[in-house]
């Protein structure tokens, strides 16, 4: 093991190029923290996988505590872009990062409220077997299970593009190099483990996280005697701060101390009131019917310790969203928004730069210390993430594709496990290839839109599933299928896509202001400039004028289809219902109730 | 009899269903409400937003932090209701 543990750290330190916020001479030292958070999750993998499994064990993992639980879904839920984008986006633009973080945390009432009981009295698995409830058996799983899949990879992808560039960024491994890393780990948890395995890795990564957090703000804020106006009163009289704020908010008016306060105010990076509305619902009601939260309610013995789950893990993510405030505000302070923006454009830096100037600086070892564990810790929550995403794709690939709709339930256990395993390769090694795909391109986007299918597609199928008497197979089928298209639809025509035409006509814009600079005060650089921008427009102009499916400029101004697209989806499964004469027997539908609220005929889990 | 058996328990579960749907809406209601002021008030009320209470601190500040206490308590009303009912439930099915 240790034999092992040294040779990866060779093979790595060879990749590491000079690159990187790491002092080289530390290098090895990130290396050897990182090996040892790997190292551990491995450890758990190989009891995990030792302990044998049924077909239960691999996509449930058994009967684990609310308390266990909760940790899990902290794990599994606080993704790369709570801790690093979120505290990035307030350290850069203040209270809209708050705005922004905010909905991912109250999107778990709903959760709450709605959803994780009764998926735990009536499914199984996954969704599909919720639809499937009442429903037609295979076309629900059919549907339920390719929408699941688009989600679970959407939702990836990102995770894993994203996650290598900042890996990039803080210790010089290569793109490549931490994609592969990410996608063989992934599998291993996945592929020997199971959910046993999957969920201690979510659960080590919790505390993992939330000790990170934790350290980060006693160190930060301790200076201020953890007073919040007291810390918030030094950050805006800090002149590098307020400097910052001026180049930010630029002449648009006001003296000094407007400036200042512009940070604490909605509207420097969240500017469309639409996109937000629409982003905010996407965000509360698509975590709902996120595949990979929904797997973690079947993972607990009954309704009240699904329950008791939503509850503690609201407690940690919450906890740990305050966290992150804390830290963005921090960083702004100490390190300031020019220096994180000159580092990552996003500001996905802050926090690993706050880690390393709080330990001492980017000279010092402690300070290298520090931001290696913070680097450690992201990669093991990118890992954590798409590890639970892996499963959630793969138990709707084989549990309700292969076993539900195509061979209509009639699997053996052995053939289940075999298909488990199969499939949890195949996501695998597709998200993989996706992501050394992805390279370069910007994928921030596919979040928004995984969040956008989720809310408009499985969510209004499931709520309706499971409320609505009159909603049947046709609505279910049209909900999603329909709420998906729209979705991907709108995407699509939206500005989220390339335009050459509108990316032309900006660089003219741009060389035309510079031209006038020059005339004004004529010199080299100012020709350079004038020189760079106009082979920009030269090279524009050569290329397709259209964006990916023919359209000089977006159809809608939105990102994020939510706002349009949920009550689409809501629309769809009524009329499909409606337009089907079908109605559920009154004994289905009473067994239905007496089960989603008692939980008597529910499928067991075992022990974790 | 069979039937009224039956015909008693389905009554009584429906009573207890109703009480439990009839909490989820309100919660469910409530939670829209809040949150969705928090979007159309940073969308539309920027100025409201921007009225400083403490310091550097402002409404919309303490509105955003207050999110997440009100989905605390949302859980506790949610979690002492359940309790009552699944108080009622065990009865029903020991």
């Amino acid at each position: 093991m240790t034999l092992l543990a040294g040779l990866a750290v060779l093979l790595y330190s060879g990749r590491a190029s000079a690159a990187g916020l790491v002092s080289d001479q530390y290098k090895s030292l990130t290396l050897m923290v990182f090996a040892g958070i790997i190292a551990l999750t491995l450890m758990v993998t190989y009891f995990a996988a030792r302990r044998g499994q049924t077909i239960r064990d691999f996509y449930t993992g058994g009967g684990i505590s609310g308390f266990k639980n909760g940790f899990a879904i902290a794990g599994d839920y606080l993704s790369a872009a709570a801790f690093l984008g979120a505290s990035g986006l307030i350290a850069l633009y203040g209270y809209d990062g708050m705005l922004y973080l905010a909905g991912f945390f109250v999107a778990f009432v709903p959760v709450m409220l709605l959803v994780a009981e009764p998926c735990r009295n009536l499914g199984r698995y996954t969704l599909g077997d919720i639809l499937a409830y009442r429903n037609s058996f295979r076309s629900s799983k059919l549907v339920a299970a390719v929408s699941g899949i688009f989600v679970s990879i959407f939702y990836m992808v990102p995770q894993i593009v994203g996650g290598a560039v900042l890996i990039k960024a803080l210790v010089g491994i290569e793109y490549e190099v931490s994609v592969a890393t990410v996608g063989v780990l992934m599998l291993i948890y996945v592929f020997f483990g199971g959910m046993r395995a999957t969920t201690w890795v979510q659960i080590i990564k919790a505390v993992l996280l939330l000790s990170a957090c934790f350290i980060l703000v006693l160190l930060s804020w301790a200076p201020f005697g953890f007073s919040a106006p007291r810390m918030l009163g030094a950050l805006s009289i800090n002149p590098q701060f307020v400097s910052y704020m001026s180049t930010l908010v630029g002449g648009s008016g006001g003296d000094s101390t407007d400036v200042v306060q512009r940070f604490f105010q909605p509207g420097l990076y969240l500017t469309n009131p639409l996109e937000l509305m629409s982003l905010g619902f996407a965000l509360i009601l698509g975590t709902a019917a996120m595949p990979h939260i929904l797997m973690r309610f079947f993972t607990v013995p009954d309704a009240r310790t699904a329950r008791s789950s939503v509850l503690w893990g609201m407690l940690l993510i919450g906890a740990c969203h305050l966290m992150i405030f804390a830290i963005g505000f921090a960083a702004a302070h100490f390190i300031g928004g020019k220096q994180i923006a000159l580092l990552d454009k996003g500001g996905n830096l802050a926090a690993p730069i706050l880690a390393q100037y709080l330990g001492g600086g980017a000279a010092s070892f402690s300070g290298n210390l520090m931001l290696a564990f913070v680097a450690a810790i992201s990669f093991a929550t990118i890992v954590a993430v798409v590890a639970g995403l892996t499963l959630a794709a793969a138990s709707s690939l084989a549990h309700d594709i292969y076993v539900g709709a195509i061979k209509n339930g009639d699997v053996s256990q052995k053939g289940q496990i075999v298909a488990a395993k199969i499939a949890s390769v195949a996501v695998g090694v597709i998200a993989t290839a996706l992501g050394l795909m992805a390279k370069g391109q910007n994928v921030a986007q596919l979040v928004g839109l995984a969040f956008a299918v989720a809310s408009s597609a499985n969510f209004p199928a499931l709520l309706l599933t499971l409320y609505w008497r009159r909603c049947n197979t046709m609505g279910v089928i049209f909900g999603v299928v329909g709420g998906t298209a729209t979705a991907i639809i709108l995407v699509l025509v939206s500005p989220n896509m390339q335009y050459p035409a509108l990316q032309l006509e900006a660089a003219q814009a741009k060389t035309e202001k510079l031209r006038e600079t020059l005339r004004q005060s004529d010199n080299q650089e100012q020709r350079i400039k004038v020189a760079a921008a106009e082979a920009e427009v030269a090279h524009l102009q050569q290329g397709s004028q259209t964006s990916l499916i023919g359209l000089a400029r977006p159809l809608i101004p939105l990102k994020n289809p939510g706002i349009i697209s949920i009550p689409v989806g809501f629309l769809l499964v009524v009329l499909g219902s409606l337009l089907s004469r079908k109605r559920s027997e009154d004994e289905v539908w009473n067994n239905m109730r007496i089960r989603r609220l008692t939980g008597v005929g529910r499928a067991v889990a075992s022990d974790h | 009899m069979k039937m009224s058996e039956q015909d008693f328990y389905l009554e009584k579960i429906e009573a207890i269903s109703g009480r439990q749907l009839r909490l989820v809406v309100l919660l469910m209601a409530g939670f829209l409400i809040y949150y969705a002021s928090l979007l159309f008030g940073a969308a539309y009320f920027p100025n409201i937003f921007a009225v400083r209470i403490s310091g550097n601190i402002n409404i919309g500040m303490l509105f955003t932090v207050s999110q997440y206490f009100m989905a605390g308590v949302i859980a506790w009303i949610y979690v002492k209701r359940m309790q009552s009912i699944d108080a009622d439930l065990y009865k029903l099915n020991p």
